[in-house]
Formats: C-alpha cells, structure tokens, sequence
C-alpha cells in the first residue's frame, strides 16, 4: 500500500466519523422505525403513520418556536404552561363566551405571545438568566389558567371551523395539523437559514459578547426570540384543543419537556452542537414513534416516562461527551 | 556544588504544534530570589505551569531537591513544597482573608468546617510572616495590594519550600510593592527559594539575586543579577537580533478625526488625546492601565466615567452603541478574542459576515450567495489559511483567527461608498497569541489600512510592535494618558521606563 492510499484510507474514516456525528442520529430514528415495523403488525399503516403524523404536529410547532430560542442562546422553560394557557384560553372563549373562532383563535394565541414578551423583557430588562425568567413564568401562567378554568375541564361541542383545525383534510388527504406543522418548520428553517434575524441569533446564541460588539442588538434578538417561541406554544395549544375536543388546564405540560427533548436530539444531528429546526424535527418524530410504538406493544403507561427522561439525558450527554455543547 | 533546590532541564512544550518552551534548564538555589524575565509570550507562565504541574511537558525533567519530580497534577506539586501565586487574584471576594488562606484544605471536626481551629491556623501564619491585615474581613474590601499579600500567604499556608510568583506587583503601587519586597526578604531569610516574574526591570536589579532571560520560549541567559547592566537586560529580553523597520512614510493628512480632552474611564485619565486621518496611533501602558476601556468607549460598547470633550469625525459625542459606532465608521477589534470577538463554533464565513448582516441582506433576507463571495474575497486578499469558507474557526491557529476577527470589519458592502477615509479602527491587543510571521502580516495590512487613509487607534502591551507599526505613541503614566512621541525614535526601553512611572495613589 503507497503512503497515497494510507492517507486516502485515513481520510474516508475521518469522513466516516464526520458521517456518523451527523446522520447518526438519523439512523437512529430509522432503526426505531424498523425496529416497531417488525415488533408491531399494526405500526407500519398508513393509518398509524397518519395518526402519529397528527399527534407530533402540535409538538412541531412548540419545539420549532423553542428552537429559535435555543438558537438564540436562551431557554424558554414556559412553553408548557403557555401552550396549556392558550389551549384553555380558546376553548373558553369559544364555549362559554361564544366567541367566534377568528377571534378566539388570535386572543388565545395573543395570550402567549404576552408571555413570550414577558419572558423576553425579563431577560433583556431586568438581565435575568432565561432559566430561571422562564421557569417562573411557567406557574405564573399555569395560575391564570386555573383562575380562568376554575381548574376544570371544558366539555362542550366546538364550532365545526374549529374542528376543521384537526380533522381537516387539505386536497382531501394531507391532515390540516400535519400541514401547518410543516408551514411552522419552513418558516422557522427559513428564518434562521435565510434571515438577516437568523444570522444574528445565530451569531447571539453562540457568543453573545463578540455578537454586542459585531454591532448587533443583542437584546432584540432574544427579545424576538423568546416572543417566537412563546407564539409556537400559543399555537400549539390551540391545535391541541381542536385535537382533544375539550379545553384541559393541564393539557400542555407534557410539552415541555418533550419539545426540549427534541431540541436536544436535534443538537446531535446535521450540524452537531448547533440547535436547528431541521434537527428539531428529527427529534419529534423519535419521540411520537416512541410514544406510539410503546403503545402499540402494549407497555405500560410508566414506561414511556420513563422513556422520554432517559431520550432526553441520552441525547444531552451525547451531545455533551463529544464536546459539542456545554451548559452554563 | 550542592544540589540545587530545583532544576529544569530541557523542558519542551509546544500547544497545537506551536513551541512556546524549547530546551528550557533553570535551577533556583535556598535562600534566593530568582528573577524570571521575558516580553509577552516569551514563555514565563507557561514554564512557572509546567514547573508546579498545570501543564505537563512534551519532554524534560524537573529536579527538586535531587530527586526527580513528575507531577501530573497542582496538588502533588503542592504536597512536594511547590507553591504558586498566579499572576491574577486569586482570591475570592466573598470569602474573609482567613478562609481564603484556607480554602481546600479547611480543618473539619466531625465532618464540618471547625472555624475556630481554622480562624487560629490563619492567625498563626499571619503572625509568622509579619502581615498586617484584617484577616476577617471579607476579601472584596480590601485593598489590592493586600490581595495580593493574602494570595501569597495562601501559597505560604502549605509551607513550601519553593514559591512562584507569577507578576506579584504588576497591580501594585511603588510603596505597596516595597511592602511586598520587604516579606520576600524576610521569606529569603527562611531558606525558601523564590521565583519572581516581573516586569519592572528595577525589581530586579533592586531584588533579585539571580535572573533568567526567556525569550521566545528559549533561554537566553541565567546568571547574577550584578553581571548584568539594566540595558545589557533589556536586550536580552527584546533579543534585537530582527531590526524591527520603522514606518517608511507617513500618510497624515493634517485633519484632526478624533480628539479627546478630560475623559475618564476606569483607572484611566485622558488628558488630551487626538488622532488623524490616515494615521496609526499607540497607545502604551501595562496590562490594565485603562487603555481597552477607552477604545470600549470609543466603539460605544462603554459609557466613561467622564466625558469631557469628544469629537469623532465631527461629531461631538461618544456613540451610544456599537451600531452606532458602526455606521459612524468606527471599528473596533478587540482583546481576548476568544472571548469578545470570535464565534468559536461558527464556520469562517459566518464569522466574517456577522459584522455586515445589514449589508449583506435585502428586505430581511440574507444574501448568502454574495456573503460567500465576499468571504472568499476576503480569504484570499488577507491570505487567511483556512481549508475553505466553511472551515469551523475554532479550528485554525490564532494568527488566522485574529485576522478574521479583523476582515470582519473589511469590505463591508454597506460602506462601498465611503470609502477608508471615514474610517476608524481601534484594535486591542491585535497581535496577542499570535505568531511572529503572522505578526509581521498584521503590521503590514494595519499599515496598508492607514495608507488607504483609514484611522488606526492600537493599543498593546507589546511596545517593540507599537514603535514597528505606530507613527505616533501615547503612554499612559501615573493613569494619565497625554505624553505622546513620535515613533520614529522611540526606543522599547524608554517606553517601559515611561509607562513604570508609578505615582502614588492621592
């Protein structure tokens, strides 16, 4: 072998690694896909696939939003709280307030873009770590959810336009949810790929000193950050309310920790270390097939918890072990 | 002979391939104060690391006390009597002198801190060497020089036979630092031998018994510190084997772009401060005397203390941010790049364009296509060295990152029209940690810069380059910045002595 071919040889393994650190956690949503094709008949339908398809389009769009704040540098611990905000909010104007939907709707989401606000003056105003902004925002939010709901559920039929927002069909196949999903994707890839505003976040997220003096506005750029996020949970709630049918107080806390988790996995993939939509999105499917096939195979409920915890400490230690992330 | 206390022998170190100690051998004697010597990066703290565990060296040996020593950690040096006071504080405010003296190895009883015996063993080495101090006050509130003192009384309180102190009076006054000189004295007394690393050349002829010469990471001399005269020092350490050319030709245009009169800032007093278009202007002074808070005011990422009088290319304040400092045309580069000026993670290309988001886009949009264009521009116009636009920076040397973080603010597409002229650059600390052939690149594109009719404002501790790239040198003395000279001239010694002159606190 010539020292040419060694140096070849060397330089497809370094390429392979480069491959690995990338797609691998591609393929690992792809062996999971696999694994429950072959563990469950009923996994790999066109039925199922839709079904998950919708169930994970709600958490597309919370876990887009936080992108772009993770993006940014900053965390937003609230969007659970906001998006079960908004979903009580709209389903008490629309049953009890008899609001129209095209009102309902924007009010709900206007809800958790006050939030988003909040979240951001505290962080840029007051200089507030966002951890710590957020994470208090979180029951100051669930409070005005009690307080509007009373702590109960709201059972009542909905305007059919509102349903329209869960099983509708566009072109008579693609489900309504699954295409605002995609739309929230686009935009969000868009924006941090293909923005004078994502070029800045980015720059912000990764060194916020050498960003202040590069001459970018630090402080509106997470400002409009954390009001992006807290829209994507304003949004979602909604879209989760039009799901379940009923307004539930306590409907968006699991999407806390399942669209962080997402944000984390898709820290390990495409470009290792950096939060991206694209990767987000990889994200949500592992966890909605997770979800789905544990259900499928019949596992009992505590598992797919405590599923979800070892997902998300996975996916940050891998992140973490190979020097791609670093907390505080 | 008898054996020394410690001895160096051959120690190499080199980080991501550049050599910073080559062939290094020292050996420090009982009862001496050893000065170690050398410009900035010569090596000094990387050998006083290598030297008490820190760092582990490519090759060599260290002899302490005839017996070979590897030590892979601080704490095993510590135990083997090797004790370090770094060159910055490293007290921590919250805590009383005494807890600091005694941070890491606090006595305990049953498991918690017993604060009496620990409050009496502080006591104990605070009578020992003589130190007036209040020992229960919190750090925060005490003065610099007693810092300092209880830094070392830290390093003292494992009862070492060797003591490095790495710039001790580097923050201090001339009669805080005599203080300091008197306690090393009484500590020589004891049969403990001393590493001292200065600056001030005086120290050493007034102190000192020995002195080690590094110069770029290699030793040029040890010997007595009485076979030496204070210029035979100097040209040890600045080594004038490369005669640094002067600035050929000046291109001052006579107008006055920037002035400043009775600004205050820090530590730092502007008295009277003006530079013009076209020129390259110094500014001299030791590791934080001010001069990076007067550019931070200058690029309006600071507020002074007080204004004074102000003119920027006639405009009579500060800018009130860094975009607008910008879009007046100034820019600023600075220190510590890592930190302030370098987006480690992001690709080259994205480093380079984080400064022109404006320009490089339309209605919003990033033009990333033109972004590339101008990065491969840039690229090749700076001769950066890079695998290509899309290189991480985080990967290339330090000499090609600081040329980024300074193409940054090159060809920026929104000010094609007005040109180098209305331009300003205020650059801190430009060459730091980076190598002699970048260097010599740098110096050439400021100077191309300031022909193109650009204002270059520089400030850094590496004199030898002020005088090589400036036309015109401030110094700051006694806090003041007002005395300037023109480079042509100017020597590296009568800057250092210029800039030592140490005025007493009023």
């Amino acid at each position: 072998m010539t020292a040419q071919e060694i140096n070849d040889r060397r330089s497809r393994s370094i390429d392979w690694a480069v491959f690995f650190s990338r797609y691998g956690t591609v393929f690992a949503a792809v062996l999971i896909f696999v694994v429950f094709s072959a563990l469950s008949s009923r996994f790999l339908s066109v039925d199922n696939i839709t079904n998950v398809l919708v169930q994970i389009s709600s958490l597309t769009v919370v876990a887009s939003g936080l992108t772009v704040a993770v993006v940014s540098g900053e965390f937003d611990l609230s969007v659970g709280e906001a998006a079960g905000l908004s979903a009580i909010l709209v389903a008490g104007l629309l049953v009890w307030s008899h609001a129209p939907v095209y009102v309902a709707i924007p009010l709900a989401v206007l809800s958790c873009i006050v939030i988003g606000l909040a979240n951001g003056l505290l962080i840029t105003w007051l200089r507030i770590p966002s951890l710590i902004a957020t994470l208090g925002m979180g029951p100051i939010a669930l409070g005005f959810n009690y307080s509007y709901s009373k702590g109960d559920s709201i059972y009542a039929q909905m305007p059919d336009a509102f349903y329209y927002l869960s099983s509708g069909r566009l072109l008579g196949f693609l489900p309504i949810p699954v295409v605002i999903a995609a739309a929230v994707v686009v935009l969000m890839y868009v924006l941090i790929n293909h923005t004078r505003y994502g070029r800045a976040t980015v720059a912000t997220g990764t060194n916020i000193v050498a960003a202040r003096l590069s001459g970018i506005n630090v402080n509106r750029v997470r400002q409009i950050a954390m009001i992006i996020s807290g829209t994507g949970a304003g949004v979602a709630g909604v879209m989760l309310t039009a799901r379940l049918g009923t307004g539930q107080p306590g409907a968006g806390e699991p999407y806390l920790l399942d669209s962080l988790t997402a944000v984390f996995i898709g820290m390990t993939t495409f470009r290792p270390g950096r939060a991206s939509v694209e990767g987000t999105v990889v994200g949500v499917v592992i966890i909605g097939m997770l979800d789905n096939g544990l259900n499928l195979l019949g596992a009992p409920f505590f598992l797919q918890d405590i599923v979800r915890g070892a997902v998300m400490i996975a996916a940050v230690a891998l992140a973490v072990l190979r020097g791609e992330i670093r907390f505080f | 002979m008898t054996e020394a206390l410690l001895r160096v022998e051959n120690i190499s170190k080199a980080f991501f391939g550049v050599p910073v100690l080559q062939n290094v051998g020292l050996s420090l004697n009982t009862g001496e104060i050893l000065a170690l010597v050398g410009a900035n990066g010569a090596g000094k703290s990387t050998l006083i690391k290598v030297i008490c565990g820190a760092y582990g060296a490519d090759a060599g040996a260290i002899w302490i006390g005839g017996r070979q020593r590897t030590y892979r950690t601080v704490r095993e040096a510590v135990a083997d009597g090797v004790s370090v006071a770094h060159q910055y504080n490293m007290t921590i405010s919250r805590l009383t002198g005494a807890q600091n003296i005694e941070l890491g190895r606090e006595p305990t009883r049953f498991g918690l801190i017993n604060h009496r015996e620990l409050r009496r063993r502080a006591e104990a080495l605070w009578r020992e060497f003589d130190v007036d101090i209040d020992i229960d006050a919190e750090c925060g509130d005490l003065a610099p020089d007693e810092q300092k003192v209880l830094d070392i009384l830290k390093a003292l309180a494992t009862n070492p036979r060797i003591l490095i102190l790495d710039e001790p009076t580097a923050t201090l006054s001339v009669s805080q630092s005599e203080r300091l000189f008197a306690f090393l004295d009484h500590l020589r007394r004891r049969d403990m031998g001393i590493i001292f690393i200065s600056h001030h050349l005086q120290e050493v002829f007034d102190h000192c018994d020995r002195v080690a010469v590094l110069k770029d990471g290699r030793l040029v001399f040890a010997g007595d510190v009485e076979s030496l005269t204070r210029e035979e020092l100097v040209q040890l350490m600045l080594g004038r084997t490369v005669e640094a050319a002067p600035r050929q030709e000046a291109h001052v245009s006579g107008d006055v772009v920037v002035s400043l009169r009775g600004l205050s800032v820090g530590p730092l007093r502007i008295e009277d401060f003006y530079a013009s278009r076209g020129e390259i202007v110094g500014i001299a002074g030791l590791i934080g005397s001010g001069q990076t808070a007067l550019l931070q005011c200058l690029a309006g990422a600071r507020r002074p203390d007080v204004t004074g009088s102000v003119e920027i290319f006639g405009q009579r304040h500060l800018p009130a941010s860094v975009s607008e400092a910008v879009a007046r045309g100034v820019h600023f580069i600075p220190d510590d790049r890592a930190k302030n000026a370098m987006f480690a993670a992001l690709s080259v290309e994205e480093n380079l364009s984080t400064a022109s988001l404006r320009g490089l886009s339309w209605r919003g949009f990033f033009r990333g296509r033109e972004a590339n264009e101008r990065a491969e521009t840039l690229i090749s116009s700076l001769a950066i060295k890079c695998q290509g636009r899309r290189q991480t920076i985080s990967e290339l040397s330090g000499g090609n990152q600081q040329k980024v973080s300074f193409a940054r603010w090159l060809s920026r597409p929104s000010e094609a029209n007005g040109g180098l002229a209305g331009q300003l650059f205020l650059l801190d600390n430009p060459t730091e940690g980076v190598d002699v052939g970048a260097k010599a690149e740098f110096s050439a594109l400021i100077r191309k810069l300031a022909a193109d009719g650009a204002t270059v404002i520089v400030a850094s501790v590496d004199f030898q380059e002020l005088i090589a790239i400036c036309d015109r040198i401030y110094c700051i003395a006694q806090g003041t910045l007002r005395d300037h000279f023109p480079a042509a001239g100017m020597t590296e010694e009568a800057l250092l002595l210029k800039t030592n002159e140490k005025g007493e606190p009023t």
